[in-house]
């Protein structure tokens, strides 16, 4: 009964309800003191144009609403590309880090925040440059570790998760190195680059990240049959009428841009592409036409609690959300293993 | 309508696996090959479900494979590989219904289908159960389902076949003769439509009760096409698997029987 139809629609229906509560906290809580309704009140009035917005109104349209989105789009994504690796690597072990584009970002937004003071035509892109370099970052360790990983033509996966292990080595020494030779600001700056934030989001990045990951996540979606017949192993796909190359090629490129683009925006958070995608299989099964929709809510959830718990531990100020993701997310996977173990009497 | 093959040759990295092999799969037919370790089954079944490059010419109902489409060919024929891993949880019926991911069917009729191919293989009493809490041949049973269900989401009047790479391998003595009747009867009496078997055995005593056509490889090279009364001659035998056998007769149905000589 496990699989039934019945619990899947509670599970969609739970998840879904869960979030729009979450949504509704993360708008109403915050450093400024806001009853539950003010939110209601504030998004009524930004869309009629006569009635000027208060400050807390404005608050709650220009600041928390972005940041808002920002947790629902990115928790999504990073939770619906770790689905999507597990699946393809066929291994519950993949996760978005693994592939070294979180690291490869965070070395590319590092770099960006030490050197750009020195080479003045790197600033043209303004606020953006440091997103701007992450993201480039992520391409340049996506592309390096899919080169390394094709051998005749294909993909091979033990080549391609050893490839992201040895960049997210590279990454790491590069990320030291500069962070040793920085000075105090910088630092500052790189820290909180490391550990993630969504405190940046705004109309203008929240519009790229609708645009950007919506489609990664609604493409990954697509190939949800694909997907599921990988779980078989390639050949069996292969025999039952999939082009593997080919999905695979996608799938990792879609990846590719879901996690640059994420860690472009809010830094560096991680555990959500692993987590999530396990506690779904914990309560029902692999199938990715559920696998992947449910990853999407119950990841964009947790993100958007992760950050209002992120805003109330020690407000006014904040805790950085890539702290929180991991320091829930750790101990909740060691007891995930632990149960996978009893359950399927020996581990995986 | 069939299966021909035309001087198949595969060379991998120089060394030649199979060599100008040529032999036809007409609709209905139940073809074992068999042969020692290594001596090409795998490689030859391989190219006949179009997985592998190879030189010469293999065509399905007078169309060239590598003419056709992964998903066209995978509406003609199903292959079960050796070994078929899944490390995630999926019930026994959600991996049966994986054969119908990219079929229109509706849910009631892979339902149907689903159950159908189950009982086939006598895996219907665990429909429910985690794959992953199977025993080895349970798992063998459900992956065989799997691939009949595939077959089973197309109509092709013109035929389909089922290529098996050693399906029995894991499994108890009641469920090797079982499945081996089964598709026995797939092919005689043509539940699935028209379909032809091909399969990869090592018992040749099985072969002999079950099959039609004997594809008897060694060292690449197609020794014997025959039926088994045919090609299990003491001498062949010697000839494939180096091993002396007496020809005895099979008390039932008087097929060829295969027993190894003892040196005393």
């Amino acid at each position: 009964m496990l699989y039934s139809n019945r619990t899947r629609t509670i599970q969609f229906l739970g998840l879904s309800f869960s979030l729009l509560i979450l949504s509704w906290l993360g708008l109403s809580i915050g450093a400024a003191k806001t009853d539950l309704l003010v939110p209601f009140t504030s998004l009524y009035n930004s869309f009629s144009s006569e009635v000027e917005l208060s400050i807390t109104q404005n608050i709650i349209v220009n600041i928390r609403l972005p940041r808002v989105l920002m947790a629902l789009l990115v928790g999504a994504a990073l939770a619906v590309s770790g689905a999507s690796l597990q699946g393809l690597c066929r291994n519950p072990l993949a996760d978005p880090g693994l592939l070294g584009i979180s690291s490869g970002a965070a070395a590319g937004a590092v770099t960006m925040i030490l050197f750009a003071k020195y080479v003045p035509w790197l600033q043209f892109a303004g606020p953006y440059a440091i997103s701007l370099a992450a993201f480039a970052g992520a391409a340049i360790a996506t592309f390096t570790v899919y080169s390394l990983a094709q051998v005749g033509g294909h993909i091979q996966i033990p080549t391609f998760l050893l490839a992201g292990v040895a960049i997210n080595a590279l990454s790491a020494a590069i990320i030291s190195g500069l962070s040793f030779i920085a000075d105090d600001q910088a630092l500052r700056l790189i820290s909180f680059w490391m550990m993630g934030s969504l405190a940046s989001a705004t109309w203008t990045t929240v519009a790229i990240t609708v645009v950007v990951l919506g489609g990664t996540i609604a493409a990954i979606y697509q190939r949800r049959h694909a997907l599921n017949l990988i779980l078989l192993g390639e050949a069996n796909a292969r025999f039952s009428g999939i082009d593997v190359e080919r999905v695979k090629n996608q799938i990792l490129w879609l990846n590719a841009l879901a996690v640059g683009v994420a860690v472009a925006f809010s830094g560096i958070i991680g555990f959500i592409g692993l987590v999530v995608p396990h506690i779904l299989r914990l309560a029902s099964d692999t199938n990715y036409r559920y696998l992947i929709i449910n990853s999407a809510l119950l990841g964009a959830g947790l993100l958007t609690l992760a950050d209002l718990v992120s805003r109330m531990v020690i407000a006014p100020a904040e805790l950085p959300i890539g702290i929180l993701t991991s320091l829930i997310g750790a101990p909740f996977f060691i007891a995930l293993l632990i149960q996978q173990k009893k359950r399927l009497g020996f581990s995986l | 309508m069939s299966l021909h093959v035309e001087n198949l040759s595969v060379a991998l990295s120089g060394t030649t696996i199979l060599d100008d092999l040529s032999f036809r799969c007409e609709q209905g037919e139940f073809i074992a090959i068999v042969g020692e370790n290594g001596a090409g089954k795998s490689t030859l079944m391989n190219c006949l479900a179009g997985a592998l490059a190879f030189d010469g010419k293999i065509t399905l109902h007078d169309r060239e494979l590598h003419e056709l489409s992964l998903a066209t060919l995978a509406e003609y024929r199903a292959v079960l590989p050796q070994h078929s891993t899944l490390n995630f949880p999926l019930n026994v019926e959600e991996v049966v219904r994986l054969a119908l991911s990219l079929s229109t069917l509706a849910n009631a009729q892979q339902d149907t289908i689903i159950k159908q191919c189950l009982t086939m293989v006598d895996a219907d009493q665990f429909a429910k159960r985690d794959y992953l809490s199977l025993s080895g041949g349970e798992k063998q049973r459900v992956q065989l389902a799997r691939v009949l269900a595939q077959l089973k989401a197309y109509d092709k009047p013109e035929g389909q076949y089922l290529f098996l790479d050693e399906p029995t391998s894991a499994l108890d003595l009641k469920h090797q003769y079982a499945t081996l009747q089964m598709l026995r009867e797939l092919c005689d009496q043509s539940l699935l439509g028209n379909l032809s078997v091909i399969v990869i055995l090592h018992d040749l005593n099985i072969t002999a009760l079950y099959c039609d056509k004997v594809v008897l490889l060694n060292n690449g090279k197609l020794l014997a096409y025959d039926s088994p009364e045919r090609v299990f001659q003491a001498e062949t035998i010697n000839q494939a698997f180096g091993v002396d056998v007496h020809i005895a007769r099979h008390p039932d149905t008087n097929t060829p029987y295969l027993i190894p000589r003892v040196q005393s």
